[in-house]
């Protein structure tokens, strides 16, 4: 046999309150350690939306303080730029001692001028994080040619991949002799002048102002680079004489793909997408940079979108095919230029985080009621079911032996009846007419003992009540033995008995109907045969009282 | 009673349970709820307007919203760049960008990656779908039993001419686009222009080394390579190249910059012989040095061959894509893609669109009679259509290595061919420098 079998039958046999003691403990136990389980899992959650609105509004501060440092600083590289690319042009009209106006129809000495610039261009390029930089003259090679007045020389620089210092340069814009012998090969699409007409509010920028640079600078909006597939930006300042004479424009180029991956967000959301887009009414998605997750990929909407706050920080961003949730806000890239900033994830990703939230809650819920469903039935069916089932059992045998007994008394005081009738009926034995002879003969002490017997007392309960001696009381048993001719006490119960059974119910009191000193033998029955006699000798003494 | 605490209890024990493992049961990886994203690293339309890219949001936005896939250009470079991009990335080299799931590559350059390291599309293609393709190009792309590359499209090469250029150039020689039928032609009408033009060179090449090898061939060298380079004792071979290296050295041709058409585009050559795919980055204008621009009025030749061929080859191009092993939802999802972009018609208008041959069978059949928008791409298929009955495909070498050897040997070429018409005109033999580039070729062994 096991131990723990062993064990169990131990606990079986222990009193049935000890077994439920111990499983009420158990349960109460089990109870506290699931409340205690469920308290730190609902410790460990919080609320979906506000944590996702946290983490949103974290996202969206990194993100703007990248924009803002960003254009910070690449403004710094473009009044450098401009202010290096303004001295060469001076410097070079200065040596050649001709004007700005006299560049037009000139390609010696714009020649010799891509030629001073393509070098600090390619440093200032490769020092700066964009994807390229250009320098724009307001002059054209050959002012003759037809759409001319569109056509104006310089430098387009690009980064040829990924952004690194080894990245190759390539030659959109300018003189492919020129770049070549610089190791700037010509881009696949390249031309050899710029085309102003593709030129984002060129008239605008061209306009002659006498704010400092560092007031002067603006970020064009997104336009996609002719030939290509890719959207730019062009962050654009002035290019100006010391007379403040417009030269023409110089910047750099943020183009879509460099922005995507320059500023991809580390984030824990799977599909956030961070825009920058021009200020309005809305957010304009389809002319803004966008960037999304160093993880992956990410959906950029591309539409006008109309933001309707949700409460709790939180912006909605509709269009006609697209939703999102975000943070959005406005940013100040230059001194009278602001654009919108949004960090944003699609709608339904957030609906489905909210949802997983109070799915969590629902299946922490669900556990509980589950553990105390199966705390409350294992308790049933192992404690309760078997303990009530004892006790039923119990009381069952308790009435068993209840009905047991008041037949055997049943049985009893019929057959103490039976012997009265006996006695009544037949003749008195020889041996109770002796003890009815010798009742008066007892002394006064004797007959209170007697009575005493009669009357149903134990021996006990005579020696207290009569203040004697255990041994006082065998003395006197002794005395009344030898006057009334028994040999033992249960003999003299017996008779006792008889004596009761016989007397008129109005007489029964022996000190009543048998005076002490009235003669016995009025009373006596007829003598009992051997037969009773034997019989009644067989009752416990102990049942005497009670009959 | 214990039968219904029993259901209780079962229930009570797997409704949780149900919950809590979730209900997945189809046989596809793929969620439209939780989008696999795979990034591409391809070579199809690099700076300029990218026909790959206009699919590949097309795909994002229908089958790949439907299915649960994202596709994301990390990158756009060419055919000749990618390999050592790809293992710089793998290699882990600082500034590096990460590895992509999907790149378009050479087989030569899936070889260096590690095999191992490659998903084989023949645990995701039957052999039923396997065999819509055209079998030399799906032959192209097995390596050691394995197929790494899958094919998309395959290009070869062409001359590309500047049409309003060689107009004048042919009313004032009378050369005729004919000529270019065979290398002495070609050479032929090469020191014909450098004559008429006051010394500038006919033609960029983009492939030298490739042409030298199809010359030999179509002569009858026999085996060409010995170890990772070429059997530079094939007298055949050094001939070839001798024949290109004289027109080099006389500044008749160039081994080209970075890629032909720019050349061609700058007015610096009347002509480019590169792969049929530059069709996409040649501009409708040349500029001239004086900011003139004439329209480029784009002409095309097959590729010439030697004199005497009896089996006239053309030269079969062009990356497929690999991807990286990863996870099987990323090998499914980059499956799904692959099948979608080889679809008969999607195919062939991607083909017609960027200068390559389709690959399914259907596709390739097909653009014999595909109606083109543009005269030039019209004209290109129609080279291409009297290419592909006349003359023999042939692959190019799957050697290891190969690739960087090359372009050592273009460097060295582009950094010394400028000089070699002033040398000569100083008065060096013109053989003397054609056996120099010669020795490169020998050093770079």
């Amino acid at each position: 046999m096991s131990p723990f079998i062993r064990r169990r039958q131990t606990l079986r046999q222990r009193p049935l309150s000890h077994q439920l003691v111990v499983a009420v403990l158990l349960l109460a136990l089990l109870l506290l350690f699931t409340f205690g389980a469920a308290l730190f899992l609902f410790a460990s959650l919080h609320n979906t939306k506000k944590d996702t609105a946290r983490s949103l509004k974290l996202q969206y501060a990194v993100f703007q303080n990248d924009m803002e440092r960003y254009f910070d600083q690449l403004a710094v590289m473009g009044i450098n730029l401009s202010e290096d690319m303004s001295a060469l042009v001076e410097q070079e009209l200065a040596s050649r001692e001709v004007t700005f106006a006299q560049l037009n129809d000139c390609p010696e000495v714009l020649n010799a001028l891509e030629e001073e610039m393509i070098d600090p261009l390619c440093r200032s390029v490769r020092r700066t994080s964009c994807s390229g930089a250009f320098v724009m003259l307001d002059a054209t090679v050959n002012s003759s040619l037809t759409g001319a007045e569109q056509s104006r020389a310089g430098l387009y620089i690009q980064k040829g991949g990924t952004d690194s210092p080894t990245v190759p340069l390539l030659l959109y814009r300018g003189n492919a002799s020129v770049g070549k012998n610089h190791s700037v090969m010509p881009h696949r699409k390249w031309r050899m002048e710029f085309q102003t007409d593709k030129f984002p509010d060129y008239t605008r920028w061209m306009t002659p102002s006498d704010a400092p640079l560092y007031q002067s600078f603006f970020l064009s909006g997104r336009f996609t680079l002719p030939g290509t597939s890719e959207d730019v930006q062009l962050l654009l300042l002035p290019l100006r004489g010391k007379d403040g004479a417009m030269y023409g424009l110089c910047g750099f180029e943020v183009s879509e793909s460099y922005f995507k991956q320059k500023f991809c967000q580390p984030s824990g959301f799977e599909h956030l997408s961070c825009l920058l887009a021009p200020d309005g009414s809305g957010l304009d998605a389809s002319a803004a940079l966008s960037s999304g997750t160093t993880a992956g990929y990410y959906h950029t909407p591309r539409e006008m979108l109309v933001l309707r706050s949700m409460g709790g920080g939180l912006t909605q961003f509709t269009g006609a095919d697209s939703n999102y949730v975000g943070i959005s806000g406005l940013c100040r890239l230059s001194a009278d230029q602001d654009y919108r900033l949004a960090v944003c994830i699609p709608r339904s990703d957030y609906r489905r985080m909210v949802f997983a939230g109070d799915l969590q809650l629902l299946l922490i819920a669900l556990l509980l009621i589950f553990f105390v469903v199966i705390c409350c039935v294992h308790f049933h069916r192992r404690v309760l079911t078997p303990t009530l089932r004892k006790i039923e059992a119990e009381k069952q045998e308790s009435q068993r032996r209840m009905m047991e007994l008041q037949e055997e008394r049943q049985q009893m005081q019929n057959e103490l009846s039976r012997l009265a009738d006996v006695c009544k009926n037949e003749s008195v034995s020889v041996e109770y007419q002796f003890f009815m002879e010798g009742i008066p003969t007892l002394t006064r002490t004797e007959r209170r003992i007697f009575d005493a017997y009669v009357a149903g007392m134990r021996s006990k309960d005579i020696v207290e009540e009569l203040g004697v001696k255990d041994s006082t009381l065998r003395f006197h048993h002794r005395n009344i033995y030898q006057k009334l001719g028994v040999t033992s006490l249960k003999q003299l119960l017996q008779f006792i008995s008889i004596l009761n059974s016989k007397d008129d119910p109005e007489a029964e009191s022996p000190e009543g109907a048998a005076p002490l000193s009235e003669d016995p033998t009025e009373a006596l029955p007829a003598e009992p045969s051997e037969e009773s006699s034997a019989d009644t000798s067989g009752a416990s003494p102990a049942d005497q009282p009670q009959s | 009673m214990i039968m219904k605490r029993r259901t209780f209890l079962t229930l009570a024990a797997a409704v949780p349970g149900v919950l809590l493992t979730g209900c997945h049961s189809g046989k596809s990886l793929l969620s439209p709820k939780d989008p696999t994203m795979l990034s591409i690293w391809h070579v199809y339309g690099e700076q300029a307007d990218s026909p790959m890219n206009r699919l590949l949001n097309e795909f994002n936005e229908t089958v790949g919203k439907e299915k649960g896939i994202l596709l994301n250009v990390t990158n756009m470079t060419n055919s000749a760049a990618i390999g050592a991009q790809l293992r710089e990335a793998q290699a882990g080299k600082p500034g590096a960008p990460e590895l992509p799931d999907l790149f378009s590559a050479h087989s030569s350059d899936a070889s260096l990656l590690g095999i191992a390291n490659l998903v084989d599309w023949n645990d995701w293609f039957t052999e039923q779908e396997l065999a819509a393709y055209v079998p030399g190009f799906v032959q192209d792309g097995v390596i050691e039993g394995k197929q790494i590359v899958f094919p998309v499209s395959k290009s070869t090469q062409l001359v590309f001419l500047n049409g309003s250029q060689y107009a004048r150039f042919a009313a004032d020689t009378g050369a005729k686009l004919e000529d270019l039928a065979t290398w002495d032609g070609f050479f032929s009408t090469a020191a014909a222009y450098r004559q008429w033009s006051d010394g500038k060179p006919f033609c960029a090449l983009d492939y030298p080394l490739r042409l030298v090898e199809l010359n030999a061939l179509e002569q009858g060298c026999g085996e060409l390579y010995k170890g990772s380079w070429y059997d530079l004792d094939n007298e055949t071979f050094r001939s070839s190249w001798m024949e290109f290296a004289r027109a080099l050295v006389q500044g008749q041709i160039i081994v080209s910059d970075l890629y032909s058409n720019t050349q061609v585009m700058t007015g610096e050559t009347l002509a480019g012989l590169g792969s049929s795919a530059a069709i996409l980055y040649y501009n409708d204008v040349v500029t001239y040095p004086d900011n003139t621009t004439e329209p480029t009025d784009l002409l095309l030749a097959p590729l010439p061959h030697a004199a005497a061929a009896q089996t006239l080859l053309m030269p079969q191009a062009g990356v497929g894509l690999c991807a990286f092993k990863t996870t099987d939802q990323k090998a499914e999802a980059a499956a799904v893609f692959l099948r979608w972009l080889t679809e008969e018609q999607r195919n062939l208008d991607f083909a017609a669109s960027t200068g390559y041959m389709p690959v399914t069978t259907g596709a390739f059949d097909a653009i014999e009679d595909y109606v083109f928008q543009q005269e030039s791409y019209q004209r290109l298929y129609d080279v291409y259509n009297v290419m592909r009955t006349e003359d023999t495909p042939l692959s190019e070498p799957g050697i290891v290595g190969y690739h960087a050897k090359a372009k050592a040997l273009y460097d060295s070429l582009r950094q010394r061919q400028k000089n070699y018409p002033q040398r000569l005109a100083a008065g060096e033999a013109l053989e003397d420098l054609a056996d120099e580039t010669w020795q490169l070729l020998c050093d770079n062994a």
